[in-house]
């Protein structure tokens, strides 16, 4: 996806997190935008962009909204990582195995998050956020499907050879 | 240069790593404070998404108005009754007002001193909420140059939000009483003489003790602020909804569910 599309998506999603977002708010939760559309991205793409932009966005939302700088950014390279391992090993164009995958790398996210602030000596009950995180899990995997598939139509995929249009 | 060309992802992710690792102590390190970048970052980032959150809450009110119209026909008969009361309780109070104005008049002719008590509020709007879900806390779109300062307390029409952590011009966060490291001293409504102290729960509640082991507070009470500490009397904070008594502390504890909605804060009221 070229840089002039996935810049303002990606200002508009870490906007939204902080702000519009919590209009949709279900019990207090909602979905966790940032991861889902940099693992959805991942998917569709080869590039590096959707790491840069998320890691130079996720510092900035970290110091507008929250205590510790940086442990967005920390989960953001985790899950970059975990879905570069797994891309290799199983087609993430196929939706059925894309939206399990993406839940997971969501809930590794939020691991990192909890343990960092956990680390840092945030005393937050683990039993209340495993509450959180069943809720959470059922709305990324929603909100999950309807972005990858999106982005599906947005940026075609650089693997299909049978195209009619070479370049997007 | 051999092992850097092979191991060339490894290297990246682990300088990434470090450097991500630096920001979080650095600013652990630093707690509350902006610097001047933190600072000008901050308050362009408050301008940018004050008009999101607005947009946010304006859709929550169309959308809420429309699937909830009989609830809201009925809260519109209830409020016209409240206005009414409070109409003449308006009268009352300009009579205590006008014997209030009379009793400083003559302190001042006897020369006594008293204290002022601060009663101007500031409005602001929520610009943008933690995200984490732990801290509840946020940011409002009103700082120093509105006369907020540092420990300045926030409520809202329901209640005890919390106090100001950082002031700065443009912009200020909010620490709300429901973090760990935000604690109240609060009194029973029903019984003055009963005071303890509140913080965080870590689960988006309150929980505390009181002073007296032998105080009788019971499920239900309606805990206010007692003066004591950073926030002035009288502030409603939430309702006891369960009383224990600890064997290893001897005291008297209490898990308190607040009134505030803290995950749909929009505007906010602080003291100056």
């Amino acid at each position: 996806m070229k840089l002039r599309f996935s810049i303002p998506i990606f200002v508009i999603v870490f906007l939204m997190q902080a702000t519009f977002l919590n209009t949709f708010s279900i019990f207090g939760v909602t979905p966790n935008l940032p991861a889902i559309f940099l693992i959805s991205y991942e998917f569709r793409n080869k590039d590096n962009n959707g790491l840069i932009l998320s890691l130079l966005l996720s510092l900035l939302l970290d110091i507008n909204s929250g205590f510790l700088v940086g442990v967005t950014a920390l989960a953001i390279l985790v899950i970059h990582f975990f879905i570069l391992g797994l891309k290799e090993s199983f087609n993430v164009e196929n939706v059925v195995v894309a939206v399990p995958i993406g839940v997971l790398a969501t809930i590794i996210f939020d691991i990192v998050y909890f343990f960092t602030y956990k680390f840092f000596g945030v005393n937050y009950q683990i039993i209340y956020w495993v509450k959180i995180e069943i809720i959470q899990i059922i709305y990324n995997s929603l909100v999950f499907t309807l972005v990858y598939l999106a982005f599906g139509k947005l940026g075609k995929s650089k693997k299909d050879r049978y195209r009619a249009w070479g370049k997007y | 240069m051999r092992f850097v060309r092979e191991h060339k992802k490894a290297i990246i992710f682990s300088l990434l790593f470090f450097i991500v690792f630096v920001f979080i102590v650095v600013s652990y390190i630093n707690n509350y404070k902006h610097g001047p970048v933190k600072a000008f970052i901050t308050k362009a980032l408050v301008k940018v998404e004050t008009p999101f959150s607005k947009g946010g809450y304006k859709l929550r009110g169309t959308s809420v108005g429309i699937f909830k119209f009989k609830e809201i026909s009925r809260e519109n008969e209830e409020l016209k009754e409240k206005i009414q009361n409070l109409e003449k309780k308006i009268i009352d109070e300009q009579m205590s007002m006008a014997e209030l104005e009379e009793l400083r008049e003559l302190a001042k002719a006897l020369n006594y001193e008293y204290i002022a008590v601060s009663n101007y509020y500031v409005t602001a709007d929520v610009s943008a909420m933690d995200k984490s879900k732990i801290f509840n806390n946020f940011t409002i779109n009103a700082g120093k140059e509105k006369g907020i300062n540092e420990n300045s307390v926030v409520v809202n029409g329901d209640g005890l939000i919390g106090r100001i952590s950082l002031a700065e011009n443009g912009y200020s966060k909010v620490i709300s009483v429901i973090d760990e490291m935000n604690s109240v001293s609060f009194m029973v409504q029903r019984d003055m003489n009963i005071i303890g102290i509140l913080n965080g729960n870590g689960k988006a509640g309150l929980q505390g003790f009181t002073l007296d082991a032998k105080a009788e507070i019971i499920k239900g009470d309606v805990l206010i602020t007692s003066g004591m500490g950073t926030y002035p009397a009288g502030i409603r904070i939430g309702k006891v909804s369960d009383v224990s008594y600890n064997k290893d502390t001897q005291l008297k504890t209490v898990e308190v569910k607040p009134f505030v909605n803290f995950k749909k804060i929009q505007k906010v009221l602080v003291a100056q």
